[in-house]
């Protein structure tokens, strides 16, 4: 599904978070977020999920206005796991990752079964929530929007809290779903797993564009340091690019 | 924590349906089925009227205590703190205060259920066009705390002691004396409320992984409040009107079968409906069987059965959140 944001300007109350944003997406690409705290990565997602209303500009997914979309052909076109990971009542892992499926109206047990397969808790499927780790609780979140099988994937630093087997399964399992001709629009901190599985890297700092391109344009020491405020370890080990922060710059 | 119990909803049917025909063969008179004209007077006038409220009245407040507390996420919300029972309440008192009451048989319920559809009106107004579960407890409390400093007013400005006797017996809750018309005038609002009530299953399900994630699943939060509390103002409303005040009940119940359902909410629901009418049944049964002159109150005994289970709610709670 293609996505496409067009001057897109946007303020919560009286604070502008994301001013002249461009952005085109085509079908089985990853696109990652970067940029510091604060720097409007959220509010961007949101805004693309259709959660919050524009100032100016238009967000188009598959050629249509967001606004055009009725909210439930919007849920089974965008599934978005948001950075807040609460579930506030405990329910089994199952019952939870089954949520993806009310935009269908369907319990579709294989979808399910898959979702849960593919973050790696089959075994924690029965268990309540309440009583899995945070890395655990965020993996049968991701589950959940895993088994919404829309065609646009919109996560909100999917990795926080996950150990790195995890945080790289769940890339590789971002990965397959580009190859099926999804769009996965993800925000993140580790510039590692942006550098590596991105094919378009945009850096955001104060709400606006400050470097969009293929990764290895984009993560530079250049846009890098000054964006973060920390000099920037920018290399290549057995063929795969690392990307780490060294030091706060004076 | 287990999954969902496949025997709740036929336990609690049954359940209910025991305790309905306990309720229809209990009272002063002692009479057999298949008795004279007169057992059957006091069948068709007394005893029906006073099982069927018993159980439309449960429904309601179970099922909206359920949706309640599934809206708002927090097992201690329950019908009282959004108004509607307040405003339900002050209509009432009104409508006794004014000589409504008196003038006409349902004047009295009349009288609640327009205080019900004006705490309504207030709530939803006050809660505004884009505010979440939170400006909605807010515009409850704010209700609530109106309503019964009004119905204290009420009760200080009333010259005649036995309308303020009347009106503090009727806050105290009670299902005896009833007609069915009271069942004709209460079943349909409260039917109405438990229909637009048990249709909200899917939004509060989705409601569990927080509002952006509902919005994102589909559900629209405006509709989905909007529903809320229509579907508590019709039922509530209708039954305080012809009941009084019963607390705990939308408390209680959701809070004990919640487990038993594998913590679900759309299964809360009817679950609540029946917990809730077994309970009512049940309460309004102990109550003709230990002070059959009428001298304690339902509302009263919910209450009294009620505080020591809030305790033990405190005190579980805290157990929880210890280190």
């Amino acid at each position: 599904m293609t996505v496409v944001l067009r001057d897109v300007r946007l303020a919560l109350g009286d604070r502008v978070v994301l001013d002249a944003i461009n952005l085109a997406t085509p079908p089985g690409r990853i696109t990652a977020v970067v940029g510091p705290n604060g720097a409007g990565k959220s509010t961007l997602l949101r805004a693309c999920a259709g959660l919050i209303p524009l100032e100016r500009g238009t967000i188009a997914v598959a050629g249509r206005p967001l606004g055009a979309l009725a909210r439930a052909e919007l849920a089974r076109a965008i599934a978005y796991l948001p950075q807040e990971r609460a579930v506030h009542w405990p329910l089994a892992a199952r019952a939870v990752v089954a949520l993806g499926r009310l935009p269908h109206d369907d319990m579709k047990p294989e979808a399910i079964d898959r979702a849960l397969a593919a973050m790696d808790i089959v075994s924690l499927a029965d268990r309540p929530v309440s009583e899995l780790s945070g890395g655990e609780r965020a993996r049968v979140l991701v589950a959940r929007a895993l088994a919404q099988e829309a065609p646009l994937l919109i996560a909100d630093e999917p990795t926080a809290g996950l150990d790195p087997a995890h945080a790289l399964a769940l890339f590789s399992c971002f990965q397959q779903l580009a190859t099926e001709g999804r769009t996965v629009i993800v925000a993140l901190h580790d510039l590692s797993l942006a550098a590596r599985f991105a094919h378009h890297v945009i850096l955001l700092a104060n709400g606006r564009v400050s470097a969009s391109g293929p990764p290895r344009d984009v993560l530079t020491p250049r846009n890098l340091e000054p964006a973060f405020g920390v000099t920037m370890l920018c290399t290549i080990v057995d063929g795969l690019p690392i990307v780490a922060p060294v030091a706060t710059l004076p | 924590m287990k999954a969902a119990q496949p025997y709740v909803m036929p336990a609690l049917a049954a359940l209910t349906l025991v305790l309905a025909l306990a309720s229809l063969a209990t009272g002063p008179a002692g009479m057999s089925f298949g008795g004279t004209e007169q057992a059957w007077l006091i069948f068709s006038e007394i005893r029906l009227p006073r099982t069927l409220l018993g159980v439309l009245v449960g429904a309601a407040l179970g099922m909206s205590g359920a949706a309640l507390q599934g809206y708002l996420r927090n097992p201690l919300a329950e019908p009282g703190i959004i108004g509607i029972s307040g405003g339900a309440a002050l209509g009432a008192v009104l409508a006794i205060h004014t000589g409504l009451a008196a003038s006409f048989a349902i004047g009295l319920p009349l009288g609640a259920l327009a205080g019900a559809a004006g705490a309504m009106a207030v709530v939803l107004w006050l809660a505004g066009e884009r505010g979440g579960p939170i400006t909605l407890i807010l515009a409850g409390v704010a209700v609530a705390s109106l309503t019964t400093a009004l119905i204290a007013l009420v009760l200080t400005l009333s010259q005649n002691p036995f309308a303020a006797v009347e009106i503090v017996y009727w806050l105290m809750g009670s299902l005896g004396d009833r007609s069915m018309r009271h069942v004709w005038l209460a079943a349909p609002p409260i039917l109405l409320g438990l229909v637009v009530l048990s249709r909200l299953g899917r939004d509060l399900n989705a409601l569990t992984l927080g509002e952006e994630v509902a919005a994102n699943l589909g559900t629209s939060l405006l509709r989905l409040r909007l529903l809320v509390v229509t579907g508590t103002a019709l039922a509530v409303g209708a039954a305080t009107a012809v009941s009084g005040t019963i607390g705990f009940v939308g408390l209680i119940v959701p809070h004990i079968l919640r487990p038993l359902v594998g913590h679900v909410p759309s299964r809360l629901l009817p679950a609540s409906a029946l917990g809730g009418a077994a309970l009512v049944l049940a309460a309004d049964l102990g109550l003709r069987v230990i002070s059959p002159g009428g001298a304690m109150r339902l509302g009263v005994l919910t209450a009294l059965i009620g505080t020591p289970f809030f305790v033990w709610l405190v005190v579980s709670t805290r157990r929880e959140l210890a280190p």
